[in-house]
C-alpha cells in the first residue's frame, strides 16, 4: 500500500510519500515524526490523507471516571465489536480507569484494539508493559495486518525485524525496506 | 445504541452539577414575582445560566472524548458523524440539565411557564452547540474552559451593552441594531423566550416597535427561529471543523 502523509509542524516538516507492505515498522530518533505520521494514517492529523485505522497511543487515554466494564461497553458499541477481555488479561472491569496503572490500562486499550478487525496504527505499543504482557503482544501483533507500529523498543524492533521498515528522520523517510512479509 | 450511551455518560458530569446549581436560581427568581418585569428578569437570568451550563459542558464532552476515545470514535464514525454525534449529544444533555430548573420556575410560576421554558431550552441548546465547536477548536481542555468563559462574558453579558451605548452615542438604524440583535446566537435565544412573554416586544423599546411594525402579529416568532437557525448553524460549523482540525 502507499503510505502518504505531510504536514508542516513548528519543528519540522512531516513528508512521507512510500510504497510498503501491510506490516510496517516505523522507527526514528525522537521528534523523529513517528507519532505524528501515525496519527495522519489514523485521520486524527489532518494531513492530506488518512482512513479508518485505530490509533492506540502510547500513554493510555481514557475517561478517568468511567469503570472499565462501562468504557469497554462504550467502544463495544462504537466499533461495533465484542471486546475480548482475556486477550490482555482485562479481569478488573468494576475499577475506575483513572484508578488503573498505566499498564493496566494500556492492556484495556490493546484488548480493545486486537478484538478489531480494523488495521491498527500501534504507537510504542510495549510502553508500560511488563514482560509477560509484551510477550503476548508480540505473539498478537505478528499475526495481524494491516497493521503499523512505531517504536524504540530494541526488542520490539528485533521480532518484527521481518516486516517493512521504514525509517524516519527529521519527518522524512530515510531508510525504506521491504521484506514481502505481508505485502 | 451509542447516542444514547454516550448521552447516560454525558449527564452524569458537569451538567447536572450545573442544572442542580440552577434549582436554587430558578426558586430565586419565582419569588421575583408575576408580571411583565420579573418574568423578563426571571427568562434572563435562566437562559444566561442556561448558556453557561451549555456552553461548558460540551466544552467537557468534546474533552473527555478528546482525551479519552477519540481515536476509536474517529476509527469507526469518521469525522463527520462523530461532529453530528459529539453536538447532538451534548445538545441533548444541555437540554436536560435545564430542564428540572425550567420545571422548577412553571410550578411557581405557570403564568411564566412557557417563556421561561422557551429561552432555557433554546439557550442551552445554543450554549451547548457554541461549546462544542469552541471544544474542538481549543488546543487544551484548559484553553477550552477560559474560551468558554469569556465567550459567554462576552456574547451574554457584554454584548448587549456594547450595543446599547453604541446606539446611545452614534446614529445606529433600527434595522441596524436588529440586525445585530440577530447575530449573537445566545441573545436570539433569550429574546425567543422574552418574545413569548412579551408578544409585541414592548421590553426592545424603538427596536421592539420597528420589529412589530415590520413583521405584524407574527414579531414573536422572529427570536426563536432565529435561535433555531443558528442552532442548526452552528452544528454544521462543529461539523465543517471537525473536518479540518487536528484531533
Amino acid at each position: 500500500m502507499r503510505l502518504v502523509a505531510k504536514k508542516r509542524l513548528a519543528a519540522f516538516q512531516l513528508d512521507v510519500d512510500v510504497e510498503v507492505g501491510n506490516k510496517i515498522l516505523v522507527i526514528g530518533p525522537n521528534g523523529s515524526g513517528k507519532s505524528t505520521l501515525l496519527k495522519c494514517v489514523a485521520g486524527l492529523w489532518r494531513c492530506g490523507a488518512g482512513g479508518r485505522w485505530l490509533y492506540v497511543p502510547p500513554e493510555p487515554q481514557a475517561p478517568k471516571r468511567m469503570k472499565v466494564r462501562d468504557y469497554i461497553k462504550l467502544l463495544e458499541d462504537a466499533l461495533r465489536v465484542k471486546v475480548r477481555t482475556d486477550l490482555f488479561g482485562v479481569d478488573y472491569l468494576e475499577r475506575k480507569m483513572g484508578e488503573l496503572s498505566s499498564g493496566m490500562a494500556k492492556r484495556v486499550m490493546l484488548a480493545v484494539a486486537f478484538s478489531t478487525d480494523m488495521p491498527l496504527a500501534l504507537d510504542e505499543p510495549t510502553a508500560f508493559l511488563d514482560a509477560a504482557w509484551r510477550r503476548r503482544l508480540l505473539e498478537l501483533v505478528d499475526s495481524r495486518e494491516p497493521v503499523i507500529v512505531a517504536t524504540h523498543d530494541a526488542e520490539l524492533i528485533e521480532a518484527l525485524s521481518r516486516w517493512d521498515l521504514l525509517e524516519l528522520a527529521g519527518g522524512r523517510p530515510i531508510k525504506v525496506r521491504r521484506s514481502h512479509v505481508g505485502s | 445504541m451509542l447516542a444514547v450511551k454516550v448521552y447516560r455518560r454525558d449527564l452524569g458530569g458537569m451538567a447536572s452539577t450545573v442544572g442542580a446549581l440552577m434549582l436554587p436560581l430558578a426558586a430565586a427568581l419565582a419569588a421575583l414575582g408575576g408580571g411583565m418585569g420579573p418574568t423578563v428578569m426571571a427568562v434572563s437570568l435562566l437562559s444566561a445560566a442556561a448558556s453557561l451550563l451549555g456552553i461548558l459542558s460540551a466544552v467537557e464532552h468534546v474533552w473527555e472524548d478528546r482525551e479519552g476515545w477519540i481515536a476509536p470514535l474517529i476509527a469507526s464514525l469518521g469525522r463527520m458523524r462523530y461532529a453530528t454525534l459529539r453536538t447532538a449529544v451534548s445538545t441533548a444533555v444541555a437540554i436536560t440539565a435545564v430542564t428540572p430548573a425550567s420545571a422548577f420556575y412553571a410550578a411557581a410560576r405557570p403564568e411564566a411557564a412557557y417563556p421561561a421554558a422557551a429561552a432555557a431550552l433554546l439557550s442551552a441548546a445554543a450554549g451547548a452547540a457554541l461549546g462544542v465547536l469552541i471544544g474542538i477548536l481549543a488546543p487544551t481542555r484548559g484553553h477550552g474552559y477560559a474560551w468558554g468563559v469569556s465567550a459567554w462574558t462576552a456574547l451574554a453579558l457584554i454584548y448587549e451593552v456594547v450595543l446599547t451605548f453604541t446606539s446611545l452615542y452614534f446614529p445606529v438604524t433600527e434595522a441596524a441594531i436588529a440586525a445585530a440583535l440577530l447575530a449573537n446566537p445566545l441573545t436570539v435565544a433569550r429574546l425567543g423566550g422574552v418574545a413569548q412573554a412579551d408578544p409585541h416586544l414592548l421590553t426592545l423599546g424603538a427596536i421592539g416597535d420597528y420589529l412589530h411594525k415590520t413583521l405584524g402579529p407574527h414579531s414573536h416568532l422572529l427570536f426563536p427561529s432565529a435561535a433555531a437557525f443558528w442552532i442548526l448553524a452552528l452544528a454544521a460549523t462543529n461539523v465543517v471543523a471537525t473536518s479540518r482540525r487536528d484531533l
